[in-house]
């Protein structure tokens, strides 16, 4: 059908971003290809391979899998602060991500996680990372035909920390500026791997690996004094805000220091907490 | 073409307008005009119903992206005679002053209290942060949450 009709058709998840551009007469189609009622998208399964979410998964799934694992803790922690709970049972995770809005919520606790999108198509299926999955405000790698599957966040260990913040005014309205931060030790208390993440600071989520290179090899009393503040920076560096009617770009930056230094500090003292 | 809605317990043959949202089909085609519209853009919660169990804001969903679904509006809960233990605790509790938002509200606490049916006050008035009251009746809309459930586990225990 979609290879039928081109552009005139789109693939409709929950719809409520879709919704409010057809109210505001920004969309004009002559299908809406509906795979809200497609039960084989909906799924958050927890696999050796790592942390499956299916395309279809709501954010309301997200907020009720929290406690399966610390990946899904900051997943819910996330959703949570995203909209309302009766747009959370009807909003996906898929429609998130494949809107590509600068400021989707879920873009970047993804993000810091390391999640791959796995994409289904005509010629098969094929994974990429997800900061690569985005191509730019409302755009996607995907190709004619092609569908976003799942989202699998790899290696989910007891040994992981992930904190999302953000700046918004209220939980409907959408982040000024948001940084997610991810943490995995070592066996020794030092971290392994860092992922840092910013969202509404340009066109995608972008990480910031000169921040992640900042924390790892760290322990975490240093990472909670001193390198949380230069990860910070780099992230204030790394972004590239605009100005709009929401916020400053000078404001926008100086948020991203405050915000992934949070997020750090958060990360350790839930690391800490477990051990 | 006609499809089929379900809801509260009866099945409507509907022709249903491709671009026209769950909450107009639900005003205009079925009359069902308790289901209040105000934002249209899901950050009121004024319009919401329950569709398979889950709130949801209708005025963001696709009239067709419900059928097949179980939809229950204000009308599918409680009779005159009857009303539901919800609907008579935000009439003690004067969880209103307009009216126009208390459908939705008391649908969305219904779902609620089935889900922790012993809240704290501090939980029942997140939950119930997904509906604004434009009269600010919030304090006494939070009472009637916690009313409703003193009301909800009485009723259990007979």
């Amino acid at each position: 059908m979609k290879a039928e009709h081109k552009d005139r058709a789109r693939y409709w998840a929950g719809g409520t971003d879709l919704m409010l551009l057809f109210k505001r007469k920004k969309l004009d189609l002559d299908y809406c290809i509906d795979l809200s009622h497609v039960g084989e998208l909906r799924f958050i399964d927890e696999t050796d391979g790592g942390l499956r979410i299916g395309s279809m998964a709501t954010l309301d799934d997200l907020d009720r899998a929290s406690g399966m694992n610390s990946a899904t803790d900051a997943l819910g922690e996330t959703t949570r602060l995203m909209c309302t709970k009766q747009t959370r049972t009807i909003a996906t995770m898929g429609g998130n991500m494949c809107h590509a809005s600068p400021s989707a919520d879920l873009s970047p606790p993804l993000t810091a996680l390391g999640a791959m999108a796995v994409i289904q198509g005509p010629n098969g299926e094929r994974t990429l990372p997800l900061e690569h999955f985005h191509k730019g405000v409302n755009k996607t790698d995907l190709g004619e035909g092609e569908l976003l599957r799942e989202i699998v966040v790899p290696k989910i260990s007891d040994r992981l920390a992930a904190s999302y913040n953000r700046v918004a005014r209220t939980v409907v309205d959408i982040a000024l500026v948001s940084s997610a931060v991810c943490l995995r030790l070592n066996d020794d208390g030092t971290i392994a791997k860092a992922g840092v993440a910013l969202g509404a600071v340009a066109p995608n989520v972008i990480r910031v690996s000169g921040a992640e290179g900042v924390l790892v090899g760290a322990s975490l009393e240093e990472a909670a004094n001193g390198l949380a503040e230069t990860a910070g920076s780099q992230s204030a560096e790394a972004a590239s805000a605009i100005t709009d009617i929401r916020a400053s770009k000078e404001y926008r930056t100086d948020m991203t220091a405050v915000l992934t230094a949070r997020g750090v500090k958060k990360c350790v003292e839930n690391l800490k907490g477990m051990s | 073409m006609t499809q089929i809605l379900k809801v509260n317990g009866k099945s409507y043959p509907v022709e249903i307008k491709p671009h026209k949202s769950l909450s107009d089909v639900l005003r205009d085609d079925l009359n069902l005009l308790g289901v209040k519209v105000s934002c249209g853009e899901g950050e009121c919660g004024s319009c919401t119903v329950i569709m398979d169990g889950e709130p949801v804001t209708s005025c963001l969903v696709l009239g067709s992206q419900a059928v097949d679904r179980e939809i229950t509006t204000i009308e599918g809960i409680g009779t005159r005679d009857h009303l539901d233990p919800v609907q008579e605790a935000f009439i003690e509790e004067q969880g209103f002053q307009c009216g126009f938002c208390t459908p939705g509200f008391i649908l969305a606490a219904k779902k609620f209290l089935e889900e922790n049916p012993s809240p704290a006050k501090e939980e029942a008035a997140v939950a119930m942060s997904g509906n604004i009251c434009r009269c600010g009746a919030h304090p006494y809309i939070v009472s009637a949450v916690m009313n409703a459930a003193e009301k909800i586990k009485n009723l259990k225990k007979t």
